[in-house]
This record gives structure tokens, C-alpha cells and sequence, in this order.
């Protein structure tokens, strides 16, 4: 059993989740939805995120147009599918089942 | 002073350094093998080809120097380190990683002359492709050389996409690369350890002895490949060896590799064996077809396998390897029907039988077999040999009785014995066995074989002499009857190997040894 494994898969899900929630709030290039999770601490190396976000525009759930940079190629601008949005809703709940669920077992194992 | 190369990156032109350029070009193809099995492999490495550009661009600078690749690549992240925060199922083999920067063989078509065989096997080597294509090239003259040529065109793959292209140069198999893998080997094993050493003090012991053990027994797999390794290399000798005599044997002509029977050298060539059996041509072809499926699917497998084994190419598909468990199959039942046909031919047996008075001066008469350049005398087996000028075969399955004659002269009995598709068509290649002796004075020379007509077949032929001694008569036993004669009743019971090199006079109540010393 690698712990870094199971870091990874932890992480992993919660990424997608993160992404997703980025585009929510508009429309954004990979630079910018890089940033922000940099900042945040989700990911180490920038490489992580475009094989992910492929994988969410192949899976249909985010879309994707391309603009004209002045300043360098151009540039894909990611944003919600209707796909995305309902599994955005989906995951939100989720999420918070599992945080509920995780304090509560976390709580009364350290008792 | 540097060389620099202009490239073209997400659509922006910049100036690198030579070296730079290197380290670069193998990042991007290391992602594009990463993501080599994926649907949108080329769409990542084209995102990342962009964020690099962008990233150098922000940079502003005249030329790119191998310090700000490395920065970009820390900042982009090596693959392998995406591949632990991406990887969709959870790799229990840890040598999946490593089995990504592995070289695999493939057929080099841009350096092609036939198929890229020869040139594959190079790169995988780190050879000269000329060298190989020599050893090939011998091997056309020794015979073989065009099936293994066509054995490994048919399974290695060809080089298709950038990054199989890079797989087939990629780090040779040799002691520095063996000393690397173990040393990365030993950089994880110290990483675990730190991991495990900050996360948890309390088992901290026993995970470095665990730690050590899996450094342990990585080591011992990594001896076991080499073991591996050296098995193929011994399996593909065997298969080309024994393709060597299925071409021999099947199709070729002359003399043949395999020898039966130590005492005469006979040039076994089944091609040559098949008319006598099995006289319809439409058999032959079944039979051959029946061979070459029975015989040639397991070696062809054996190659296979020792060329999976050398090149750590993935298993077959199943579809293939059912063609070939079917066409074997399908090769057991040509055997099974062409041999039920061809026993067919051997369901009667008759026989001819022919005396010969033998006119003699003396009392007593001298045997023995005639040197022939066929057969050794001193042969205790049956065995045969096929003459390709007279196009006749020959069986030494005769053999020689003595009894008592009922009249006043010598005579042999010449018993000719075969089988036959009826009863009447055995007696017809009865018929057609020729024997020969000679009688010389005193003196009665047998052949120890007998011959066919090639057209005759092989039907079990076989000779039963027997010579009638009158009574009062003697009869010599040389040396070389010893394995010739069979079974001859005799007042002491003596055994047929016992009888030679003595006199034996045929009395009233049968033949008595007169020089014996008992």
C-alpha cells in the first residue's frame, strides 16, 4: 500500500471538482484555472492539468473555444457544458455528504 | 560559442540552444508517450507545446539556454510526476513506470531495405544495421534465413508514431543502463524510507525492513529477467534450428541432418519417404500440409515466444493464438485422415514363394552374407535406405531358416512377403520383391537386403529364406550370419548368435555341431 497513492487518488477526484468549480464562475484559459490552483496549493507542476482537462472535454463536460492572443499563441478559453453544470451540482452535494461524513468519523475515532 | 536551431512552438518561432533543444524535444516526446494510449494524446502534448511557448515568451529572451528548459520543466512538471497525481486506476506494478522509458523492438521503416527487420534489430542492439543484415544474408545461404526473415517481419511491429519510433532507440539494454535502473531503484527505496520516516516514527523499523526487502527482491527480478533473457536466446536457436529441419525434411533434397541408426549412415529425407507410403499425390500434399501445420506451429511458436521473451513484446492477442491452436488442429487431422487412408493400403498381406535347387559338387557348403555398399553385415536392425539413382529402396527385412531337405539336394526356398490394399494386389508386390545370391563353388553368398521398385511402395515387405540341407550334408556359418539367420532349430538348442563360425551337419535328427567345443 503506497501512501502516495492514496494521496494522489484523494487528490484526483477533488481536482476535477476544483476545475469544474473554477469555470463556474466564467469562462477561463488553462493559465488562469492554473493559477488559481496554485495558489490554493492543488497541484505541484502545471503539466498535471491539460491530459485532465482533455479528458473532461472529451467526456463532454467542459467545452472549448479558441482566441486570439496578442501576446503569444492562441489560447483555449474552457467553459461549462450543460453536461458540466449538472455534474458540478452532483458533485457539490457529494462533496459535502463527504465532509460531513468525514468529521463525523474522524470525530469519534479520536475520542 | 553555441549552435542554436530555430523552432516552431505553438505557432511562436524562438532561438534555442542545440543542447536545449534536445532536452526539450525528449520532454515532449516523453509526454506523448505517456499519453501514447489515449484519445486526446495529441491535443495534450499540443496544450503543453502552448503553455511551454507561452511561458518562454513571458521570459522575453533573445535565446533559450538549457537553464530555462530546465525551468520550464519544473514548472510544467516531469511526466512521470503527472502520472502519480493522474493516473486513473490505482498501479499496483510499480515497474510500470519504468517499463515507460524501456526500449522495445520495432521495425525501423525509415531505414529500411525489405521490412525494417534487420535495421529494427539494430537500433534495439545499438548495432550497425549492416551488420546484421550480413548475419541475415549468411543465413540465406545456410537456408533459413528467409523464414526467421518473415517470422519477425510477421510479429515484431513497426515503428509507427514518434514516441514507438523513440521507444525503439530508447536506452539500450547494457551494464550502464542495468547499473542506472538499479540506482534509480535505490533513489525510491530512500525516498519511500524518508516518506515513511516523516509520516510514521512508531513502524518506522519495520518499514525499513520491509523498504529493504522490496530492494531485495526487485534486485532478484531483475536477475531473473537476465535469466529470462539468456532462455530466449537459447529457445531461438532451438526454433531456428529445428525450422532448419522441417525445411530440410520437407521440401529439400540431397542428404538430410537427421541420421537413423548408428551403424550405416542413412540419409533419412522424409520427401523421399512419403511417395512409398502413400501413393496418391493428393495424400502427399495432405500429409505434407498435415506436417508442416503439426510440426511447424509449435516451433514457429518457440520463436515466438523467445523473440516475446528477448524484445518484451506483449502477449498475442487471443484471436491469434486460437488460428493457431485451429491450424494445428487442422494439422493433426490431415495426419489422422491420411494415415486411416494410407493403412488401408496395408490391410492384406500374401506372399510368393519360389524354390531354387542349388546344384553342389561337395559335401559341404560355406554361407555368407556379400558386402554391399548399402548396408553394414554386421547390422542387427532392420533398416532402410533409399537410392536415388535406381530409384529403388532397400530394406535389410530378410532373414534366413535351415531345415532338413526332404530329398537328395540343396535348395532355398525364397518366401516373398507383402501387404496390399487385397489380397491379390499383396500378392502382386510379393511378386515384385527383388532378391539376389550368388553360388560360387561351395560357396552360397546372401544379400542381407531386399529391393523395391520406387513406383511399388512400401508395404511391409519382407523375405523369408530357407535352405534345405540333405541329410548327411554340412553347412558352414560364417561370422557375418550372426544377425542374419533367425531361429534355427538345432539338436543342442544352441542360440542363432552361438551358431556361427562352426560346421553343422544335418543328421537324421536334425543339425548337429561338429567342431563345437562343449
Amino acid at each position: 500500500m503506497k501512501i502516495e497513492n492514496t494521496k494522489a487518488q484523494m487528490r484526483k477526484g477533488v481536482l476535477e471538482f476544483c476545475i469544474l468549480s473554477i469555470l463556474k464562475k466564467g469562462e477561463a484559459y488553462p493559465s488562469d484555472i492554473i493559477e488559481q490552483l496554485k495558489k490554493s496549493k492543488m497541484i505541484v507542476v502545471e503539466g498535471t492539468i491539460y491530459p485532465l482537462l482533455t479528458r473532461l472535454k472529451n467526456g463532454e463536460v467542459l467545452e472549448y473555444r479558441w482566441e486570439e492572443s496578442k501576446s503569444g499563441p492562441p489560447r483555449k478559453y474552457y467553459s461549462l457544458s450543460k453536461k458540466g453544470e449538472e455534474l458540478l451540482v452532483g458533485l457539490e452535494e457529494t462533496w459535502n455528504e463527504l465532509v460531513q461524513a468525514v468529521k463525523l468519523t474522524t470525530k469519534k475515532s479520536s475520542k | 560559442m553555441k549552435k542554436t536551431v530555430n523552432i516552431n512552438l505553438g505557432g511562436i518561432i524562438f532561438h534555442i540552444d542545440e543542447d536545449a533543444f534536445e532536452r526539450l524535444n525528449s520532454y515532449l516526446a516523453s509526454i506523448k508517450t505517456l499519453y501514447k494510449d489515449e484519445e486526446g494524446c495529441e491535443e495534450i502534448a499540443s496544450d503543453i507545446e502552448a503553455r511551454i511557448a507561452e511561458l518562454l515568451q513571458e521570459k522575453n529572451i533573445q535565446i533559450i539556454s538549457q537553464d530555462d528548459v530546465d525551468t520550464i520543466i519544473s514548472i510544467m512538471g516531469e511526466p512521470e510526476t503527472y502520472e502519480e497525481t493522474e493516473e486513473q486506476e490505482s498501479k499496483e506494478h510499480s515497474s510500470e513506470t519504468s517499463r515507460k522509458n524501456k526500449k522495445r523492438i520495432y521495425r525501423d521503416k525509415d531505414n529500411e531495405i525489405i521490412g525494417g527487420v534487420c535495421s529494427g534489430i539494430a537500433s534495439y542492439f545499438d548495432l550497425d544495421p549492416v551488420i546484421i543484415r550480413l548475419l541475415f544474408v549468411l543465413g540465406l545461404f545456410m537456408g533459413g534465413g528467409v523464414l526467421v526473415y518473415i517470422i519477425l517481419w510477421a510479429i515484431i511491429p513497426e515503428a509507427k508514431t514518434t514516441a514507438e519510433k523513440l521507444q525503439m532507440k530508447g536506452e539500450a539494454v547494457n551494464a550502464e543502463n542495468i547499473k542506472k535502473t538499479i540506482q534509480q531503484e535505490f533513489e525510491n527505496l530512500k525516498r519511500t524510507i524518508e516518506k515513511v520516516d516523516a509520516s510514521n516514527h512508531k513502524n518506522k523499523v519495520k518499514s525499513m525492513f520491509q523498504s529493504i526487502a522490496t530492494f531485495i527482491f526487485s534486485l532478484i527480478t531483475y536477475l531473473l529477467k537476465f535469466i529470462g533473457k539468456f532462455l530466449g536466446i537459447i529457445l531461438l536457436l532451438m526454433g531456428v534450428i529445428l525450422s532448419f529441419m522441417i525445411v530440410a525434411n520437407l521440401f529439400g533434397t540431397g542428404d538430410s541432418i537427421i541420421h537413423i541408426n548408428g551403424n550405416n549412415i542413412h540419409p533419412f529425407n522424409l520427401s523421399h519417404y512419403f511417395p512409398l507410403i502413400i501413393d496418391n499425390p493428393n495424400l502427399r500434399g495432405i500429409t505434407a500440409l498435415g506436417i508442416f501445420l503439426f510440426i511447424g506451429i509449435p516451433v514457429f511458436q518457440i520463436i515466438w515466444l523467445s523473440v516475446r521473451i528477448l524484445f518484451s513484446i506483449p502477449k498475442q492477442s487471443t484471436s491469434t493464438s486460437s488460428i493457431m491452436a485451429s491450424s494445428w488442429i487442422i494439422g493433426i487431422g490431415c495426419l489422422i485422415y491420411v494415415s486411416t487412408q494410407a493403412t488401408s493400403n496395408f490391410q492384406n498381406e500374401s506372399y510368393n514363394v519360389k524354390i531354387v535347387e542349388l546344384d553342389l559338387y561337395t559335401d559341404t557348403l560355406n554361407l555368407e552374407l556379400s558386402d554391399n555398399e548399402y548396408f553394414n553385415t554386421h547390422q542387427e536392425n532392420v533398416s532402410f535406405y533409399f537410392d536415388e539413382e535406381l530409384e529403388t529402396l532397400l530394406s535389410t527385412n530378410v532373414e534366413l531358416d535351415i531345415k532338413q531337405a526332404t530329398g537328395e539336394d540343396f535348395e532355398l526356398k525364397i518366401k516373398k512377403v507383402s501387404n496390399g490394399k487385397s489380397q491379390k494386389q499383396a500378392k502382386i508386390n510379393a511378386s515384385k520383391i527383388n532378391y539376389d545370391f550368388v553360388l560360387e563353388d561351395n560357396l552360397l553368398y546372401f544379400d542381407n537386403y531386399l529391393s523395391l521398385e520406387e513406383e511399388q511402395g512400401f508395404r511391409f515387405q519382407s523375405l523369408e529364406l530357407t535352405l534345405y540341407v540333405p541329410e548327411g550334408k554340412t553347412i558352414y556359418l560364417d561370422q557375418n550370419l550372426k544377425y542374419f539367420i533367425y531361429n534355427i532349430e538345432n539338436v543342442t538348442d544352441t542360440y542363432d548368435k552361438n551358431m556361427v563360425n562352426q560346421y553343422w551337419k544335418m543328421e537324421r535328427n536334425g543339425l548337429t555341431c561338429t567342431d563345437c567345443n562343449d
